[in-house]
């Protein structure tokens, strides 16, 4: 596995607000990896930086690229997905091929239409005509037709229905993944990719609080469901999360061992939403 | 420089302003060669009798040279209206290029591109300051063959039908160097036009909302602010106001001026050209190119999400 892209010490301000504080990343090839943050984390603005798109402090490597200074060079390499709703309105559908035929190296036009061939998209239909399902199409058609080795996706299911955001990632898997590559995905349905995700960094107000393999972090967090007779005895272990729902409280908890844990209830593997959320509230609990 | 990524750049500029990069001039020109027919149908002046004596007296002109100059005369009449609108085109093209793109959020989309922010802004600038009128200068040129096929057409029928010569008028008539004089005011108009082309790109990337009141209401405050300080501390005049108004405005008295000096050169199909050359300052360019690094600056380090 070769490090294809590293970040040290990443920061970005606006005004006086810090939204990205001292991050430091590093995604090999065959990694997935889940950014996850509640909304105005600082994930977007983490992504830009990364893709050179917005200023920052600290150094960035991409593909041996430096973003400020190499951008261009580096979305030789590098496919980027803001947002679906992002693809300009009034362009037709095959005018977005030529496009990007003539200004991409490394996109294969006939890979595109192949992709599309199996959609009912009609290559003359311009962009606002089409359903948001049809738009993410078109796109993932687009990017997955560019020879990429790194994919950042920002968001990218956003205000899709569950059909097409399950199709979404099933394209992604089957037509970009393999293990030279590496893909960075933001989202809020964290319960949706969470089985494609080999890694995972939680970021809350700029900082990453916690990032590893999704087996390790799975590992490292149990989710236990506290009898009742045994509330106050599990709150002396100090539960990251704890959730009360007829009669029975669930608890999440950090780096404790499975015989600490055993006599309080029953142990169970929390999931990456769970423990998402536990992370998220901790200092409330 | 990549060909190919400029070639495709420009042409998604074309793409995306299409019906009025090529259905407005098309529009123009339908009218311009439709409505003189039309207005002699309803004057009831298309008639042979009306005609005959008038193409007569053109085929007996003696100051053969004069027809030169009215060709000329007819030629840039002609230019007139697309030059007029191309101009409002331009304007709307460089005040809504950036702005709409960040406004639908699609500058996400073609950033996430190999294609540098430079390009992107020198694509549109020379979209807006060369391509527009270009389109426009070609769409009059081709309204001009048109009529010159007619003409020919008449010369022909008059020659044949009723013994009127035209044809020492043809040769007198310079038609391809006039079409040139005409071409050739595009370069000094646009360097003339190059800082406002470069105010409205650099508005287009700045304003979050109204652009065309970020583009015009700053000017006119400063100019109205300038003239209270002017009158309240009693000044001699106004820099601001007066230096714009230099700059942008052509009298008269300039014109007449240029008019006195060349009547009897035989350059006289120049003078726009020589009027437009003298408006271009050393300081309007250098204020453009400021313009432009703005423009550029605020593309590259502000954040479009």
């Amino acid at each position: 596995m070769s490090t294809l892209i590293s970040v040290a010490n990443m920061s970005k301000s606006y005004k006086d607000k810090k939204v990205v504080n001292d991050v430091s990343l590093s995604i090999s090839s065959g990694q997935i990896l889940g950014l996850v943050g509640p909304n105005g984390a600082g994930k977007t603005t983490c992504l830009q930086a990364i893709l050179g798109l917005t200023d920052f402090t600290g150094n960035v490597d991409v593909l041996g690229f430096n973003p400020k200074t190499q951008r261009e060079t580096m979305l030789n390499e590098v496919a980027y997905i803001a947002d679906v709703a992002v693809l300009p309105k009034w362009i037709k559908v095959e005018q977005a091929l030529t496009y990007m035929a003539g200004v991409h190296p490394n996109f294969n036009i006939d890979k595109a239409k192949e992709f599309l061939a199996k959609t009912n998209i009609d290559g003359k239909s311009k962009i606002k005509t089409l359903s948001k399902g049809m738009v993410t199409q078109v796109h993932l058609a687009l990017i997955l037709a560019i020879d990429a080795k790194v994919l950042i996706l920002d968001e990218p299911t956003l205000g899709l229905d569950i059909l097409t955001r399950r199709q979404f990632y099933t394209h992604l898997l089957e037509d970009f993944y393999n293990e030279d590559k590496c893909i960075i995905i933001t989202t809020h349905q964290i319960e949706e990719i969470e089985h494609i995700l080999t890694d995972v960094a939680f970021i809350q107000e700029g900082k990453i609080v916690l990032a590893d393999t999704t087996e390790n972090v799975k590992e490292r967090f149990k989710l236990v469901s506290v009898s009742q007779e045994n509330v106050e005895q599990a709150h002396t272990l100090k539960p990251l999360f704890s959730n009360s729902l007829m009669g029975l409280t669930s608890m999440l908890f950090d780096n404790k061992t499975k015989e600490e844990l055993q006599t309080l209830g029953k142990i169970n593997s929390p999931s990456l939403a769970d423990i998402f959320v536990g992370v998220m509230t901790k200092e409330t609990c | 420089m990549n060909t190919l990524q400029l070639t495709t750049s420009i042409k998604k500029e074309l793409w995306e302003y299409k019906k009025i990069f090529f259905w407005i001039p098309l529009i123009i020109a339908a009218l311009i060669i439709v409505a003189p027919m039309f207005i002699h149908l309803i004057n009831g002046s298309s008639s042979t009798a009306y005609w005959l004596p008038r193409w007569q007296q053109l085929a007996e002109l003696e100051q053969i040279e004069f027809f030169s100059r009215l060709v000329y005369g007819f030629v840039s009449v002609l230019f007139i209206p697309f030059l007029a609108v191309a101009t409002i085109i331009q304007f709307y093209y460089l005040l809504a290029c950036l702005y709409d793109e960040r406004k639908d959020l699609s500058v996400l989309f073609w950033r996430s591109l190999p294609v540098s922010d430079g390009m992107s802004i020198a694509v549109k600038l020379l979209t807006g300051s060369v391509i527009v009128p270009v389109v426009f200068m070609l769409a009059a040129t081709a309204t001009l063959i048109v009529f010159i096929g007619l003409a020919f057409i008449l010369s022909v029928v008059l020659s044949l039908g009723y013994d009127i010569s035209l044809w020492s008028l043809w040769a007198a008539s310079d038609i391809f160097t006039n079409l040139l004089s005409v071409w050739i005011n595009l370069l000094p108009y646009i360097l003339w036009l190059f800082p406002l082309y470069a105010w409205l790109m650099l508005v287009s990337m700045f304003a979050s909302k109204a652009p065309f009141l970020w583009a015009t209401l700053p000017v006119v405050v400063i100019c109205l602010i300038e003239v209270f300080i002017s009158n309240y501390f009693n000044l001699d005049g106004t820099f601001i106001s007066h230096a714009l108004a230099e700059y942008f405005s052509i009298t008269a008295q300039t014109v007449n001026g240029y008019v006195q000096a060349n009547q009897a050169s035989a350059n006289f199909n120049l003078l726009p050209f020589s009027v437009i050359s003298e408006k271009i300052s050393l300081a309007g360019i250098a204020l453009g190119a400021a313009f432009m690094y703005g423009t550029y600056w605020l593309r590259v380090n502000r954040s479009h999400s």
